[in-house]
Formats: structure tokens, C-alpha cells, sequence
């Protein structure tokens, strides 16, 4: 199965670097990428539809992976960074430092740091009298994800009229002004090996906190560590794509479906998924009304629903 | 081989035990008997090391709780929890896996004998038939035993079973009872909680009552099997018969 999304994944960034304006055929393509070919093939190639492809490959990872660990850590299927409030909190960090004009390079780091801080919120927040009812923390994020975006509609009504629609496209998930992929990409990388060697006890905490304990997993130190990776993971991907939502909380459940719960499959799993969702809806966001271009995140949504109700039907 | 040295634990009311101050040796068992909320599942929490003592200590083997590493704990001692969640789909045969997770090194996964000792257990158990089903599609007794298959593959020496017998037919109480009978037999001990006093008479060396003022007693089955004892713990009144088959208690 892994096999077969890599080698989807792999069409599907061909298919992405030949499409476009400027039609070129697969031997135009693999020539530029052997380093022959015409120089505008190559500027075509190198500096706008593969940095823009690898992009939305790291970001869709990125949220998949996010969601997965997500709903393993609250044992709730709708867990998702999106829902939870933690992109929302990316969002406003992001948007804040743009408005500000921090350095593009700091964004990232700032998106991060917005992610943390509307997890620590939730967890603060929801945290009672000792346990954690996943449904309390599910209905903390919610209504945080509320309050952040009414910070967003606030941020927009004072930013400058000249810069609201590249914003409101950003909110939307967009990648057209995507050129460097090479920090989400190891981010991602770094995310999933993380993750990986987490996954016997992440599907053991998946049964229970009680249970992960009294098999001798430390359940407090796992929870951290994976709250860290998850705002690492979205507020990088936020920072490169904007807010783009329904990746996080579908990828997972779509993967869940085809290769079952096991998280040391269903980790590496959803996140190509993750990714192969994002590359394509792209690829669809720049060209089904070309020259015109779409906000990805409608297009994740677009695709990802039929998809999710065609696999829903066949295993239910 | 379990330790409690002066051990007092907090109710969710803010009420506190007496101290208790025990030993649970080898191949003995303890059954812990009190009315609802009485503080039985968070006496058994509190020896599995899931909470802190509101006082005094455990020892597992001479070595604090406290102190301890949770894996070094999960090897020595299993807990049979009173409920379990299901949020995501599993077969029962990976539910019982889980035991083995404290044996297996954390890199290479579960290996063919870890899978072996699972279906041992389920086997043990009655279940070998229900190993590829989907726990969700389970009734509630065989859930129970599902969950009581997944302790025992994790080999402990001490069990702590918080209602073993809760939603299991007759017969698969007594295959439950011969179970635990067996591990006693090889050395193993068991505290567990149960409201059956004619089971508690059949399956216990040891009492413990905690009593909804927190007073407790604990010592040998049968200086403490006794109806007006257990008549005040339960605030009703009980009759003992003797039976071929040992006490059998009945409501007045």
C-alpha cells in the first residue's frame, strides 16, 4: 500500500511539473530534470511548478500527519488541527507577523509558535480536575478555532485594502506565491521519523490512558511529545500554505479505511495520502479554470468528499 | 510480594481511608469487598500505580511505586480495568497483544511469540474462535473475558482485576474462577474486587473491606467471612449457610 501511494505521489509530481500554461510532454520534462533541455523549460520547471509542487507535498504530509496523531491522542475521530483550533492559532500568528512585516523566513517559526500556544490553550483550558474528557477538549478547541478566527476577521478589517484579497486567498490554503519548499519538506521529514518509533505506544494510548499505563507506557511524556510534533507540524504547514482544512481531519480516516489503525502503516500512510490529496487539488486549483487560479483548501474539500463517501460505502 | 505500608487513599468526595498496612504474598488472593463507592477501584488504581497514595506507600517487590518506571511495573504487574473505550476498530486478537506491549522490545514489535502466548490466553478463555472479530462486534461478556485474556498474556506476578466476574454467565465465571485458580497454583498472586460473596467465599485466602466510612479490615477469608460482619460492611442484613460447595450467603 505504501508502495502504491509513492508511486501515485511520484505520477502525480510529474504530471504536476508538465501541467500548466505552458503544456510540456514527459521526455521534455525528464530532460530538464537530467539538466538538458530548453532554459525555459528549466525556469518553468525548477523555479515555479516544482518548488510549488513540493510545497503542497510537505503540507499536505504535514496536516495529515497532524490530524493522524491528533485523533489518536484524543481517541476521537473528529480531532483534527483545523477543528481544534491549532491551525486557527497558526493562522492569526502568521497573519499578525505578515502584517507586521516580519522577514518571510520568520514566519514559519511564528506560525509555530501560534500553533503551540492554541494547543497549550486547549489542554490548559480543558484540563479539569485531573483527566481530560476528549469531548471537553474537543468542544475547548472548537470554540477556541471560534475565537481565532474572529481575531483573523479583525486582523483583516485593519490590514490594508491593497493587500485583502492575497490574505483571504492565503486563508483559504494557497499555494501560488509557494517557492520554498525545502523547510516544510524537512520538517516533515523530521516529523515522521519522530513519530515512527511512537507509534507501537501511540496505538496502545489509543485505548485509553489507563490502559497505556498499566502496560507500562508513559503517558504523560508521550502526550507532550506529541503535542510538540503536531503544532510543529501545522504551524510549519500553515506558514507555507495557509489555513488549509479537511486535509488533517480526512486524510487519516480515508487512510484508516484502506490499511487499517496500525500507526506504524497508517503514519507513513497518511501522510503520501496527505500529500498526494494537496499535489493534486493544486494541480486542479491552477488549471480547471486556468488563468485564473483557485484557493486550494476549496479544492481539498471538493475532491476529498466524494473520495471519503466512495471508501465509507464500500467498507461500512 | 505487593507491599502496603500504611496506605491511605482519596475519594472522589475528598474522604480518605484508614490506613492499611498488608502484604499480598505469593499465590494468595485478595478480594476487596465494599458498598458502591467505597473506594475499591481507586484502592486497586492506587496499587497499580496509576495515582499517588493520598498517604503512606506501596512497594512492589521492596521498591517504591513512586520510584518506579511504569515498564518495570507493567512486567511484574497487570490490571484488569473496570471499564474499556473502543473508539477506533480492533481485532481481539490485537486488543490482547496489547499485553505484551511491556515485553516487546520497543523497535522490532511483537514477535511470533508474543502472538503465540495471545492466542494461549485467549484459548485459556474460551475465545480462540473470536480472534479475528472486531472487538466492537462483542457482546459484553465476551469483551470481559477479551480484556481479562489481554492480563493474563501479560504474564504478571500480581494481578489486580477490578470486577472480573462483571457481565459473565455462569460458566464463564467458573472458567474465569478456574483461571485464577491455576495462576495461584503456580505461584502468582491476585487482589481483585468483586460484589459476589459467595464468589469472594469460593476465590479469596484474603479479605479486605473498605467500609463507606472509610474504616477498613483486612485478614484470612475466613475470620472475616462472616454475615454479620459482611451484614454491617453492605448496611443489610445476611444469612450464611453452609453448603457442600463452602459459604453461601443469603439475604434476610
Amino acid at each position: 500500500m505504501l508502495g502504491a501511494l509513492l508511486a501515485a505521489l511520484t505520477g502525480a509530481l510529474l504530471l504536476a511539473v508538465s501541467v500548466g500554461s505552458v503544456e510540456l510532454s514527459v521526455t521534455e520534462v525528464l530532460g530538464a530534470l537530467r539538466g538538458g533541455g530548453e532554459p525555459t523549460h528549466r525556469l518553468l520547471i525548477f523555479e515555479l511548478r516544482l518548488p510549488r509542487a513540493l510545497v503542497a507535498v510537505a503540507v499536505g504530509g504535514l496536516l495529515a500527519l497532524a490530524g493522524t496523531l491528533l485523533q489518536v491522542l484524543l481517541r476521537n475521530p473528529l480531532a483534527d488541527p483545523y477543528v481544534l483550533g491549532v491551525s486557527g492559532g497558526a493562522a492569526v500568528a502568521a497573519l499578525a507577523a505578515l502584517l507586521a512585516g516580519l522577514a518571510a523566513a520568520l514566519v514559519p517559526l511564528v506560525a509555530f509558535a501560534g500553533a503551540l500556544v492554541s494547543t497549550v490553550l486547549v489542554f490548559g483550558l480543558a484540563r479539569g480536575q485531573g483527566a481530560w474528557g476528549t469531548s471537553r477538549l474537543l468542544l475547548t478547541g472548537v470554540v477556541l478555532a471560534t475565537g481565532w478566527s474572529a481575531v483573523v476577521t479583525l486582523l483583516l478589517a485593519s490590514a490594508p485594502p491593497g493587500e485583502l484579497p492575497g490574505m483571504l486567498y492565503w486563508l483559504m490554503g494557497d499555494l501560488a506565491a509557494a517557492r520554498r519548499p525545502l523547510l516544510p519538506l524537512l520538517v516533515l521529514a523530521g516529523c515522521l521519523l519522530l513519530s515512527l518509533p511512537l507509534a507501537a505506544q501511540l496505538n496502545i494510548l489509543g485505548r485509553g490512558e489507563q490502559v497505556a499505563a498499566g502496560v507500562g507506557i508513559r503517558v504523560g511524556r508521550l502526550q507532550a511529545g506529541v503535542y510538540l510534533l503536531s503544532s510543529l507540524a501545522t504551524g510549519v504547514a500553515v506558514a507555507a500554505g495557509g489555513s488549509i482544512g479537511f486535509v488533517g481531519l480526512v486524510v487519516p480516516h480515508m487512510l484508516r479505511l484502506i490499511v487499517g489503525n496500525d500507526q506504524r502503516v497508517l503514519l507513513p500512510a497518511a501522510a503520501l495520502g496527505g500529500a498526494l490529496l494537496v499535489l493534486v487539488a493544486d494541480l486542479a486549483a491552477r488549471t480547471v479554470v486556468a488563468p485564473q487560479q483557485l484557493p486550494v483548501g476549496a479544492l481539498t474539500a471538493l475532491l476529498g468528499v466524494p473520495v471519503f463517501f466512495v471508501l465509507l460505502r464500500r467498507r461500512g | 510480594m505487593l507491599s502496603l505500608d500504611a496506605l491511605t487513599v482519596q475519594l472522589p468526595d475528598g474522604r480518605r481511608t484508614q490506613p492499611l498496612t498488608l502484604t499480598i504474598g505469593a499465590g494468595q488472593s485478595w478480594g476487596v469487598l465494599g458498598p458502591n463507592g467505597a473506594g475499591k477501584t481507586t484502592l486497586l488504581h492506587t496499587l497499580a500505580g496509576l495515582r499517588a497514595p493520598a498517604g503512606g506507600e506501596v512497594r512492589l517487590e521492596g521498591r517504591s511505586l513512586a520510584g518506579a518506571r511504569r515498564r518495570w511495573i507493567a512486567r511484574r504487574l497487570a490490571l484488569l480495568l473496570q471499564h474499556y473505550e473502543d473508539s477506533f476498530p480492533a481485532s481481539v486478537l490485537q486488543s490482547v497483544l496489547v499485553g505484551r506491549h511491556p515485553h516487546t522490545h520497543p523497535w522490532r514489535g511483537e514477535q511470533a511469540e508474543d502472538r503465540r502466548l495471545a492466542r494461549a490466553a485467549l484459548a485459556r478463555l474460551d475465545l480462540s474462535a473470536l480472534a479475528p472479530r472486531a472487538v466492537g462486534s462483542l457482546s459484553g461478556g465476551e469483551r470481559r473475558r477479551v480484556a481479562m485474556a489481554a492480563v493474563l498474556t501479560q504474564q504478571p506476578q500480581l494481578y489486580l482485576l477490578d470486577e472480573p466476574f462483571d457481565q459473565l454467565d455462569p460458566a464463564h465465571q467458573q472458567q474465569v474462577h478456574r483461571v485464577l485458580v491455576e495462576e495461584r497454583a503456580a505461584g502468582r498472586a491476585i487482589c481483585l474486587t468483586l460484589h459476589d460473596l459467595n464468589m469472594a467465599a469460593r476465590c479469596c485466602s484474603h479479605l479486605l473491606l473498605l467500609h463507606a466510612d472509610g474504616r477498613v479490615e483486612a485478614g484470612p477469608a475466613p475470620t472475616l467471612l462472616d454475615a454479620d460482619r459482611l451484614g454491617a460492611l453492605f448496611a443489610c442484613r445476611l444469612h450464611a449457610h453452609a453448603t457442600p460447595g463452602g459459604l453461601c450467603f443469603t439475604l434476610a
